[in-house]
Parts: structure tokens; sequence; C-alpha cells
């Protein structure tokens, strides 16, 4: 694809980025296919008031092929791999659309903090917990690993 | 899904037990180790890598050549009654998007010959098509280059006249095959979300977005019979004619015919053909 929708992506988050992405910005200006990204964990979860950094990799094919997203410190969640902090997400994968964006499909990584899929796991640990609904247990453990890893 | 490329530290079976070879520990592991990422990703490559062999749109050929093809009578013979109708084919390359790319083309060469029809086209997509996107919530950001796809190939074809859907330069263009491709794809699903009450009932309790994203929206997913009732309605301007072929032992093709819900402004550029064979379309001509 030509790097116009990439570089309309960059000028719209310079201007506006939706509700919960703080940050979207390439690594290096001459290059539109490596950039970063900083989430807020959303409210009402074990994930809210800190700030999540992610990599992102476009691929040639974009949009019609998904970009890559990974978290860039550990964190326990089910559907986030902890040590590569590959991201377990079926609209980056199977159910990928060319009507995302860089900034929509963060809005989608945020929810999945929020309400994991403990059925589909990366994190099969983190996935026993949530399955668990020990609401307290999840919440020191997450709570946990952001103190030592973010 | 059994490929090579799984098995990144594959070692050799260590043991046998009565000539019968004893996998290796490890390997069970790696095969619990792929996840779903990856047998998704491994298959759209294979099927990238075969379908990439062919041409996106072949040259126009008879239809008894396909006839050829085939040894069973049940498919041979309801070929052969097609092809006694002075029927010719253009075979699609196989990659998920034939149905898509046969519609695409089917259009274009219903119009080709017309500059006032491709220009009303044109206006149709700034216009009407656009609106029905707005509607269902898409962004401008993420359809404008496909829509400009679209636009580009209605351009030249008004510039070039006919020919240029016979040239190299539209037969070989992926980009912008492929964009305007993705552009119906949109307007498709946009047709859909801004009428679900006619498609609810039957996704199957799956919702409209879920079925619109994997279905539809997603490239290289094939269209089913839903998805080309929907692109109908949403073109607003042509009727689809289906001519099924499988191993039943009718004698003659089963053809379908969509027409869409409503003709935009009575725009009504006729019919294109398509002939279906289980998992694939062609694109139909007349002589």
């Amino acid at each position: 694809m030509s790097p116009g929708r990439l570089l309309r992506e960059l000028g719209q988050a310079q201007n506006e980025l939706p509700e919960g992405v703080i940050a979207l910005e390439v690594v290096d200006d001459a290059d539109l296919y490596h950039w970063t990204a900083q989430i807020e964990g959303p409210p009402s979860s074990p994930f809210e008031n800190t700030i999540f950094d992610l990599t992102i990799t476009v691929p040639d094919q974009y949009p019609i092929k998904p970009p890559t997203f990974n978290f860039k410190n550990r964190i326990s969640h089910p559907n986030i791999d902890f040590k590569t902090g590959d991201i377990c997400l079926d609209v980056l994968s199977d159910k990928w659309s060319p009507a995302w964006t860089l900034a929509s499909a963060l809005v989608a990584i945020r929810q999945l903090l929020g309400s994991p899929e403990p059925d589909s796991p990366l994190n099969v640990d983190s996935a026993n917990l949530w399955r668990s609904g020990d609401t307290s247990a999840i919440n020191a453990l997450t709570r946990y690993y952001i103190e030592k890893y973010n | 899904m059994h490929s090579p490329a799984n098995y990144h530290d594959y070692t050799e079976p260590t043991g046998t037990t009565d000539g019968v070879m004893t996998p290796p520990q490890d390997d069970s592991e790696d095969l619990q180790q792929i996840d779903d990422m990856t047998v998704y990703k491994l298959t759209r490559e294979l099927q990238d890598n075969e379908a990439n062999k062919r041409s996106l749109i072949g040259s126009k050929l008879p239809l008894s050549v396909l006839a050829n093809e085939y040894v069973d009578p049940s498919f041979k013979n309801k070929i052969e009654s097609m092809a006694s109708n002075g029927l010719y084919y253009r075979p699609i390359r196989g990659d998920g998007n034939c149905a898509w790319r046969a519609v695409l083309y089917g259009l274009l060469d219903l119009i080709g010959s017309n500059k006032e029809q491709c220009q009303l086209m044109k206006s149709l997509l700034q216009n009407y098509h656009t609106m029905i996107l707005d509607e269902a919530g898409f962004e401008k950001i993420a359809y404008e280059d496909f829509i400009d796809s679209f636009y580009e190939i209605l351009d030249s074809l008004i510039a070039q006249g006919p020919q240029y859907i016979e040239s190299n330069s539209f037969l070989e263009n992926t980009e912008l095959q492929n964009g305007s491709i993705v552009c119906l794809r949109f307007i498709t699903s946009a047709y859909i979300k801004t009428h679900s009450d006619s498609y609810e009932p039957f996704l199957e309790g799956e919702s409209i977005d879920s079925y619109c994203a994997r279905n539809i929206e997603a490239f290289s997913v094939e269209a089913d019979h839903l998805s080309l009732a929907a692109l109908v309605s949403a073109l607003a301007v042509v009727s689809l004619h289906i001519s099924y072929i499988d191993g039943s032992n009718t004698e003659s093709e089963t053809i379908h015919i969509l027409n869409p819900d409503y003709y935009v402004d009575q725009t009504d550029f006729g019919s294109i053909k398509l002939l279906y064979r289980p998992g694939h379309y062609d694109l139909l001509l007349d002589p």
C-alpha cells in the first residue's frame, strides 16, 4: 500500500487521540512502519491508573494485513504473553479488518485489558486466576507485576 | 495444517519400538505450542504462495476449455451444455477474493465502453456509496484510499476506453485491483450494518460487526451467498447471475439470480454473470 494512509494516521494522531490512548507516534520520522504508543489502563480494572507502553510493527501490506502490537513491559493478563508481550486478540488476527486504524486497534487493546478472554489464553496462569473469579487475588497479582516491571 | 515450518526445532525421532517410530517428547510439546495465531498465519502464507502463481484475471477463454479439464461427467456435462450456448469465461485467481474480483471486472466490463456510465459510477461512489460508509460508521481515514483506487480505475477507463481493462497496466495491477476489492467489501459491510434487520436473522447468533469483520471486510476471505446478495444491494446498479456447477446428477447448471433491493437513481448497468464451482468463482462472459 501507499504510505498515504500511514501519513494520514500520523497526522490524525498528532491532532487527536481516542480516549485512553495517551500517545501514538513513529519511532523515527523517516520510518512509518515502526511506532510506539501509550495507553491508560481502563478504569475499574486492576490496570487502572497505569500507563502501558507498546511497540507497533506495521507490515508492508497494511492495512490489508494487521499491524503487530507488543507490550513493552511484562504484564500479567490472560491474553498477553508474559515474556514477549504478544497480544492474542481476534481483531488483530482473523477478525482484522482494513477498516481498523492503529488508533482504533489501541482502543480494542485497552478494552481487552479490562475484559480478558481467559478461554483463549497466552498466559495460562493468569487465565486460571481470572477464571477462578477471585478478584482480590487477580488485583494483587496484577498490581504486583505492574509495580515490578512497569 | 501440517507444515515443516512448524518444526523449527524438530529433532529426529530417537527410538523405535517394533519398527514403529516413537516421536520425541518435545515434538508433541511443539504441537501444543502452536497457537491459533500461528496456524492462521501459516495457512494464509500457504494460500498466498499457491495463489500467486496464477494471473489475477486470466484471458477470456471458451467454456469448452474448462469442460476439457474435467473427467467427472457430472461437472463436464454441465459445463459442456453451457459452452454450447457460446459462453466464455475468465479464470479468476483463487486467493479468497475471486468472487469480489470477478464482480469488479464484470462491472468494469459492463460499463467500460460507455463513458457516461463510467462517470455515473464514479459519482455514485462519491456520493451514494460514501454516504452508506459514513452512515455505517466507517472512518474516512480508513476508507478513502480504497475509494481512490476505484476512482483511479474508472478514470483510466474513461480516458482509455474498454481496452484499459484488457491492458497489463490494469490486469496485473495488484494494488489498484485489491484496493477496489476492499472498497467493494467495505460498502457491502456498510450496507449490511445499515440494514441489519434484514441480515441479522441469517447470522445464526453472530453479531453483525463480527460477521462483517470476519467474512466481508477481511481481505482474502471468500464471499458466501449472503455477502454476494449484500454486495448487489450495496452496489445498487447491477444484478448477479450465478451459474452453480457441482457433482449432482442434474444435466444442467443451477442458476441463482441476485437482484438489488433497489436500483439507485434507476441506474441498471445490467447483469454480471459468475460461474461457481464448489469453493471458487470465475467470471462468465457473452461471446
